[in-house]
């Protein structure tokens, strides 16, 4: 199983991003170097979505979150605990193993039992 | 152009304004067509495609043209048909608003963007649930006389609240509707236009993102606190000034959040501002007089030429919800994730 999510660090401003772009989402700069996140981070955010895109009408409703990962950038994923988020839980994020953009967030309480 | 006593011969260019053409109806080339269809021989047609903002680009096109002296006149379409089609497949091509090889698996919509917005700005500012709904209540009451409107009923703060959860804390009546509609703006040189046209004092159109996790905070929004401040900058003014604002408000809370990044109300105070009516009818600005994308609907295409539409109405004393002596008025659109703001600012001759 892959552990940590993979992202890139801004060399020029030292910015996490988490997606393939060339250049820094904030100053620009195209000289990004690869680091490996744990994928732990603080809820920032999250929704129910009860009305979902056609796609994944079969999954809802699901649990939307935005998280601050430790380091900086903010994820969008999906919540993977029967347990309620709420904004400043502390969670730990895990690439889906098909749809590597997709992170699954679960409490970090319940991360020591898996 | 009978409006604006504009002889067809005149245009130059002609921008048409649309986003699910080619999705929903499998219809490209629109700049063409509608050229072919208004008669309009002497024109450069262009289609311009911009989510949300897909009309406000050919209007902010059309005024830069104008200003470099290359364009003698400008006819700007907006288009949009989203009625009487599938509706999954209307919600699902409003998905292509956002970038979908980095965000599409996650099942993200546009809904929880804004859900997500409004519960962060519950948290950081003790804002209220009610607060919230209270834009829709306000732009619905504001809809009713406006003809132009696809829902002409008031609502109660009860009815949105207990309308059905769509993206939880996100209700039914905090999102505008599917709409068919098109309007059309024309420009020209001061000079060359009658006494029913009306200034431009600032077009501004500002890039944001493209994705919800470049965002640091996602209870303000840069690309429209930057568009603001470059229209105020430009137009000589300052948000205080004005008597009107036509603002995106594609949902209850982007009201809210746009109407602090645009400074018309104090950052975090979007609540009170509901509470106390500072953005209605005896406020500090009026904003949405029309309705509102939550009354008017919302016809993505269209929607930059109608608010463009509402603020001239208004700065020539025509609207049927007539903010009194408006003098200086302005439009807010914002396409996609606020991928894209166009800001214009408009004011009576």
């Amino acid at each position: 199983m892959t552990t940590g999510l993979q992202a890139k660090a801004c060399a020029s401003c030292g910015v996490f991003s988490l997606d393939s772009s060339l250049a820094c989402r904030k100053c620009g700069a195209a000289e990004l170097s690869p680091i490996l996140l744990t994928g732990a981070g603080t809820v920032y955010s999250y929704c129910s979505i009860q009305v979902p895109p056609t796609a994944l009408r079969d999954q809802a409703p699901y649990v939307l979150l935005i998280v601050q990962l430790d380091k900086g950038p903010i994820s969008l994923g999906r919540w993977a605990s029967n347990s309620e988020p709420r904004i400043g839980m502390l969670v730990m994020g895990e690439p889906d193993a098909q749809k590597p953009d997709l992170i699954w967030f679960k409490p970090q309480s319940e991360t020591a039992t898996t | 152009m009978t409006d604006a006593g504009v002889d067809r011969s005149e245009v130059s260019h002609l921008f048409v304004g649309n986003f699910l053409g080619s999705i929903l109806l499998g219809q490209q080339l629109l700049g063409p067509i509608i050229a072919n269809q208004l008669g309009l021989t002497n024109a450069e047609a262009i289609a311009t495609e911009g989510a949300c903002s897909s009309s406000a680009i050919g209007v902010h096109l059309g005024v830069e043209l104008v200003a470099a002296g290359v364009a003698r006149k400008v006819l700007v379409v907006g288009v949009e048909k989203m009625t009487g089609l599938d509706a999954d497949r209307v919600t699902g091509a409003l998905m292509s608003a956002t970038d979908l090889a980095h965000e599409g698996d996650v099942g993200l919509t546009f809904a929880a963007f804004w859900a997500l917005s409004m519960r962060r700005h519950m948290h950081e500012f003790g804002t209220r649930r009610e607060q919230i709904s209270l834009a829709t209540v306000k732009n619905r009451r504001h809809g009713v006389k406006n003809t132009y409107s696809q829902f002409r009923k008031a609502i109660t703060l009860e009815e949105a609240l207990d309308s059905r959860l769509i993206s939880d804390p996100l209700r039914l009546y905090d999102c505008c509707p599917a709409t068919d509609g098109a309007a059309a703006v024309l420009l020209g040189p001061a000079s060359s236009v009658g006494d029913r046209a009306v200034d431009v004092l600032a077009s501004v159109q500002v890039t944001g993102r493209s994705r919800i996790t470049d965002y640091d905070s996602l209870t303000h929004f840069p690309a429209t606190e930057e568009a603001a401040r470059r229209a105020y900058a430009a137009a000589g003014i300052e948000a205080s000034d004005l008597d009107l604002v036509e603002l995106h408000d594609c949902f209850s809370m982007a009201e809210l959040v746009d109407s602090e990044d645009l400074g018309l109300i104090p950052k975090g105070q979007g609540g009170i501002a509901m509470d106390e009516a500072w953005t209605d009818f005896g406020g500090r600005v009026v904003v949405n007089p029309s309705g509102g994308l939550l009354s008017k609907g919302h016809p993505v295409g269209a929607t930059g030429c109608g608010q463009i539409f509402e603020v001239v109405r208004q700065l020539r004393g025509e609207h049927p919800n007539q903010v009194e002596g408006a003098q200086l008025g302005m439009t807010h659109n914002a396409g996609g994730t606020q991928a894209l703001v166009n800001i214009h600012v408009l004011a009576a001759r």
